[in-house]
């Protein structure tokens, strides 16, 4: 029964099923599976469920635990609210891939061992390269490219890595680690690849705002959130996580203050909020890892919400840029309404979701007398508040009039939307089922007057500090030059100059040749040309003297 | 007569190629409405409205700090429970932020077509 079948599986058979049926069928396929799904993962008790004999390895399909069932409820949910929200306007083909993309998800969360993690590893690779491909574009097929490029890459790094776990281990069990010799270090790297970390961290909001607008919502939700589930699972408390993750933060806010593409601050905004979950994950306490869960399943929510927003406004009005945005308020009351919703979120506002889990992180910073730490991610909540809690509804919504007048949402959108920004309040007044699902016991209550004053004080005047610096953020119709230069730029480069370089000695050098060979040709037609020294006719004197000259020598040296 | 158009909301783009307006941006779908900006009278929009709710956002933030002598903080960290210190630390850390992001964009920022001088020229296809 179903307590056997991986629920990946029962996403990847819906994936198909959505890529050969049509109509209502399909839309019935849609919003049934992921519920299917859903159910089959509560039906995952704790410990290995399903295993097969592969090779000589005893591969485990399925292992329950509460974190795993945490993971997979939300890519479930997601899938569902995704699917509602995409099935009217997304193509078969791409619908189809996202659910696909949720299986290696699903399967990621339910992996009993690091085989079973890679292959799902890679279906995840594979499908949401697709879906940046569905983008239509020559920019989403080239971003596309790039992304499976780099993803692909991260896939050998952490095969790498699992082989050698596998060669001085002797097991491929999902365990806590330490990233401490060749092995755990790929597989550590070949993890934060996905994670969106540095170096590489710029495939996200390279490929991100390429893709379709229903396209960015499924995105925005899978890839790095596997990630932050698998370096629970086998890197809690590995302290370089820390220093990483404190890095991404203020990336993402930094890019993202810089960035005039409306999707593509969200896309930073995702870099910046993994960087929260890293940085729990490396502090490791139990308070410490079930924040980095909570705010990945509250995040997955108004990430969703945001792109969601922001989707519906690339959708109705084919425009990305902030600069040719603004005012969208008038006509889009519910758009505008429910992206809000998940600014709010985001910002960890209090009575939204962001806050329940955030402050979980901040918490145990706390708690391990990480001051530094502690501050720091204070400073980056206000400044998730600045890039994408005030400037992301600001900048689409409000600023000037674009004189842009177009429709609202349809109404799936519309629900879709409803339904997450629900979830995000919801989560927000009454996290209690959400701590339910948590790895750990957690009876946190944040309501506390003094702890609320303290985040309101905190975001408030962010927002202050916002409006005073406008002008000093006035958007301007550029890009902002990431690592991804490395690879666009200057590695094309090199390949110029060395394929250049290489062509000038290859030039140098047959030009030699050829001159060479024209004086051998010229020194073997002067010898034994018709007209050289060897094809003249001698007089037998001369022979005679020749074959004696030659016999004398011949004699002399056989005496000697 | 003029062929200006009149600032009346119902005029369906008016912006498109006519004189004395910008073109509309490049991606825009046909058929999407748009107006001459700033031609409707929309109260959120109207400076009496802006400087009401500056008021009432500045009331907000004084209460929000006047609030923190009848509500204590307890923080972690001796720093954070001085007074209003969320509020100034809040604020400095965005200015901070914000001018940072102004000293990097002179250095990272490019024109848009920074990569597409290099790509390929071909027509927009379906995939």
């Amino acid at each position: 029964m179903f307590e056997l079948l991986p629920p990946g599986l029962i996403l990847l058979a819906g994936a198909l099923l959505i890529a050969v049926t049509r109509g209502a069928l399909r839309t019935a396929v849609v919003l049934v599976i992921p519920l299917l799904t859903l159910w089959a993962t509560w039906q995952v008790p704790d410990g290995v469920m399903a295993t097969v004999t592969y090779l000589d390895y005893q591969v485990q399909l399925v292992e329950g635990s509460a974190v795993r069932r945490l993971f997979a409820t939300i890519f479930c949910i997601m899938a569902f609210v995704g699917g509602l929200y995409a099935y009217r306007t997304a193509r078969g083909y791409e619908l189809s891939a996202a659910f696909a993309y949720a299986a290696g998800a699903v399967g990621v969360s339910f992996a009993g061992d690091l085989i079973t993690l890679f292959l799902f590893w890679e279906l995840m690779a594979i499908f949401s390269t697709i879906i940046v491909f569905c983008g239509g574009t020559e920019r989403a097929r080239a971003a596309g490219i790039r992304y499976a490029v780099i993803h692909l890459m991260g896939g050998v790094i952490l095969k790498v890595g699992i082989e050698a776990v596998m060669v001085s281990t002797g097991s491929i069990e999902i365990r806590a680690m330490r990233a401490e010799d060749f092995g755990t270090w790929m597989v550590l790297l070949g993890i934060l690849i996905n994670a969106a970390a540095p170096p590489l961290s710029a495939w996200l909001a390279d490929a991100y705002p390429e893709s379709s607008p229903t396209g960015s919502v499924f995105l925005s939700a899978f890839t790095t959130k596997t990630a932050v589930l698998a370096l629970i699972l086998l890197f809690p408390g590995e302290s370089v996580l820390i220093g990483v993750g404190l890095f991404m933060v203020f990336y993402g806010i930094i890019y993202a203050l810089l960035e005039n593409d409306a999707r593509r601050i969200l896309a930073y905004s995702i870099v910046n909020q993994v960087g929260f979950m890293v940085t729990a994950v490396g502090i490791g306490t139990e308070t410490a890892l079930n924040g980095a869960s909570a705010h990945a399943f509250a995040h997955i929510i108004y990430k969703a919400l945001l792109f969601m927003s922001a989707g519906v406004v690339v959708y109705r009005t084919g425009l990305n840029r902030c600069s040719d945005l603004g005012g969208l308020f008038r006509t889009m009351p519910l758009t505008c309404a429910c992206g809000i919703v998940g600014a709010l979120a985001i910002s960890s506002f209090p009575f939204t979701s962001g806050f329940t889990t955030k402050t979980l992180i901040s918490e145990a910073a706390g708690a391990q007398g990480l001051a530094v730490v502690y501050y720091l991610l204070a400073a980056a909540s206000a400044g998730v508040f600045l890039h994408a809690g005030i400037k992301f509804p600001w900048f689409v919504f409000f600023q000037k009039d674009s004189g842009l007048r177009p429709k609202d949402a349809p109404w799936n959108m519309g629900l879709a939307m409803v339904l997450f920004a629900f979830a995000c309040v919801f989560l927000g007044v009454y996290p209690d089922p959400l701590y339910a699902l948590l790895p750990y016991p957690e009876d946190a209550d944040f309501y506390k007057p003094g702890k609320v004053l303290f985040y309101l004080q905190l975001l408030l005047f962010s927002g202050l500090a916002f409006f005073l610096m406008l002008p000093l953020m006035k958007r301007t119709e550029t890009i902002s030059l990431d690592v991804d230069w490395f690879w666009r730029r200057a590695l094309p480069a090199v390949w110029r100059w060395c394929a250049n370089g290489l062509g000038a000695i290859g030039k140098k050098a047959t030009g030699d040749l050829l001159v060479a060979r024209e004086r051998l040709g010229d020194w073997l037609s002067e010898h034994w040309g018709i007209k050289g020294v060897f094809a003249r006719s001698w007089p037998i004197s001369t022979t005679t003297f020749w074959v004696a000259l030659l016999l004398a020598v011949y004699v002399l040296v056989y005496y000697l | 007569m003029s062929e200006r158009p009149t600032a009346s909301s119902t005029d369906l783009r008016p912006r498109a190629g006519a004189e004395g307006h910008p073109a509309p941006p490049d991606g825009l779908k046909p058929g999407v409405p748009t107006v001459v900006p700033g031609s409707d009278d929309h109260w959120l929009t109207r400076p009496r409205t802006i400087r009401r709710l500056w008021w009432v956002f500045s009331a907000i933030l004084a209460l929000t700090v006047i609030a923190q002598w009848f509500i204590p903080i307890k923080g972690k960290f001796p720093l954070e429970s001085t007074f209003a210190f969320a509020a100034w630390y809040g604020f400095a850390c965005c200015v901070a932020m914000v001018l940072i992001a102004r000293v990097l964009g002179w250095w990272l920022k490019r024109p848009e077509s920074y990569y597409a001088e290099d790509d390929p020229v071909r027509e927009p296809r379906d995939v």
